[in-house]
């Protein structure tokens, strides 16, 4: 430095100078030191406060809004009844079989396609346009074509799940690092080590993404499809109290669904924690931003 | 001397209006470590590619030996395996009397320095442990041929150093041929039988490095080689190093 440049230096004000350390001077909320997984539960049991609140000061008219207690009451009659288990149960059993189906053929489409040019050329079109087609406008036609049984419901999930996990997959695999291909290519590995090893599990997080709107996906697709011509399920459990105007049923049906969503989604979440635990992503600042 | 396992003839590559190679002529003896300079865009890694099978779209004619590897700048290890998987990654086995891969990978992680990071994630290696895995994932194939693509272009300097006394042990072990592209002039001294530059898509100068090993910069002949090679590179000027002399 010039001596000039010193002088100068020296008039200048003093640099600010801080601490980086976060704790210091600062002792750690009690937010942040309550376990994340009780902090999660905080937001719906809110929801769950202020339903009953506005029950018990009358906010909410009791008769076509009944309080929780009551959606309670109904809840443990139903399932000492053995119509909670059974509906429930029904529900599931499609939702699973039509996830497995869906996630099966959605898989196997995107490798098809994320592979292969001709793939490509041949199915996306095909797949983008069935996206663009509501569940909903096929659930009449897929009776008619099928009938009232299982086959329609079935199918009804299987479609959505498997496009939600085509759409992801694929563009999973479009986005597989070029350079791992290259390298998989110069130690000359098999065409079914490249795809086990390097592709699918590169395309894994997408895939998950595709999960987890396959899922929610499946459920909506459920009460579509057990709204019309059945006797078992939660989306009949639904339409039966929407006729007899059950309002603590049809509540009920929302708190059901609610906890399965909440559940698929905690299974996902479960997934990627067993499947993606190389990762180092980010995980979120501590405390608000 | 010892048989060609590298042999390209009038070997051309174009890109659209651009060549790139341009009838280039070129032999690497089995066992001998070649390093290739070259500026920014002379087709260093063109011709690498090439001899690694990765562009087949090139002309003329080039022999290399079936058994060749890889290292690229960038370690290109697959974050979802751990390092000795990553080793031993698309590696066959080699029959019944053969180490098991898994022991044959250890093995190369301990020639390189790595025993205790078999089991480590690639994303919590360092840059010059990456790399090493990845020199690992190239030995373990026990190649013919090694091809170097700037190994440790994107190292600190002191990792370099590292790196080039355990890939000239390794080299001096094994005895492959080596082709070892890089901007370094002073990498290509240190450690290579032969430095060719390569200009315009050609071999402009192919000279042996007569200096002894143990080699370091400041040796007999060493300047004088590194300014052969600087002016044919187009640098004449050494700003950085005249001052400290």
């Amino acid at each position: 430095m010039t001596a000039v440049a010193a002088q100068q230096r020296r008039e200048a004000p003093a640099p600010e100078l801080v601490d980086v350390i976060v704790d210091n001077g600062r002792r750690r909320g009690l937010w942040a030191r309550i376990p994340r997984p009780v902090r999660r539960m905080a937001s719906p049991l809110l929801i769950l406060a202020a339903w009953g609140i506005g029950s018990a000061t009358g906010l909410l008219n009791e008769d076509l809004f009944p309080p929780p207690s009551d959606v309670a009451v109904t809840a443990w009659q139903l399932l000492t009844e053995g119509q909670l288990a059974l509906h429930v149960g029904t529900s599931t059993t499609r939702v699973l079989i039509g996830t497995v189906l869906g996630v099966t053929l959605g898989v196997v489409l995107a490798v098809l396609a994320g592979l292969t040019r001709t793939g490509e050329d041949l199915l996306d079109w095909s797949m983008q346009i069935l996206k663009a087609v509501p569940n909903f406008a096929l659930t009449p036609l897929l009776i008619i074509w099928m009938g009232i049984g299982e086959g329609p419901k079935i199918v009804l999930i299987t479609l959505g799940v498997a496009i939600a996990i085509y759409i992801n997959t694929y563009s999973g695999i479009r986005g597989v690092d070029q350079q791992l291909v290259e390298m998989a290519q110069t130690l000359e590995a098999r065409r079914s080590t490249l795809i086990t090893q390097v592709i699918l599990p590169g395309a894994m997080p997408n895939f998950l993404i595709g999960l987890r709107l396959g899922l929610s996906s499946a459920w909506l697709s459920l009460i579509f499809a057990e709204m019309i011509n059945t006797t078992e399920g939660i989306g009949y459990l639904m339409s039966r109290a929407q006729t007899n105007l059950q309002f603590d049923v049809s509540l009920l049906v929302i708190v059901i669904y609610a906890v399965l969503g909440i559940v698929s989604y905690a299974l996902v979440r479960l997934l990627e924690r067993l499947l993606l635990s190389w990762r180092n992503g980010f995980t979120g600042f501590e405390g608000t931003v | 001397m010892t048989a060609a396992v590298v042999k390209a003839r009038g070997l051309s590559r174009a890109f659209g209006e651009q060549q790139v190679l341009d009838g280039l002529d070129l032999d690497i003896a089995d066992g001998e470590f070649v390093a290739m300079l070259g500026r920014s865009g002379s087709g260093k890694s063109t011709l690498l590619r090439i001899l690694a099978g990765l562009d087949k779209q090139a002309d003329g004619s080039v022999i290399v030996p079936r058994s060749r590897a890889v290292v690229f700048q960038n370690p290109r290890l697959l974050p979802w395996r751990r390092a000795l998987a990553n080793v031993i990654f698309a590696l066959p086995d080699a029959g019944p009397d053969t180490p098991s891969r898994a022991a044959r990978g250890q093995a190369a992680l301990d020639e390189v320095g790595l025993s205790d990071k078999a089991k480590s994630w690639p994303l919590a290696l360092s840059g010059g442990e990456a790399q090493r895995v990845s020199l690992a994932r190239a030995l373990v194939r026990e190649p013919d041929l090694l091809l170097l693509d700037e190994p440790f272009g994107a190292l600190d300097a002191l990792t370099r150093l590292k790196m080039y006394r355990l890939l000239h042990e390794l080299w001096a072990r094994r005895h492959m041929a080596v082709l070892h592209v890089t901007h370094d002039v002073d990498e290509a001294i240190l450690l290579a039988d032969r430095v060719v530059v390569l200009s315009d898509g050609k071999v402009s100068l192919d000279r042996r490095v007569d200096l002894p090993f143990p080699r370091s910069r400041g040796d007999d002949g060493f300047d004088d080689l590194r300014r052969v090679l600087l002016a044919e590179l187009g640098v004449r000027e050494e700003v950085g190093h005249d001052r400290s002399r």
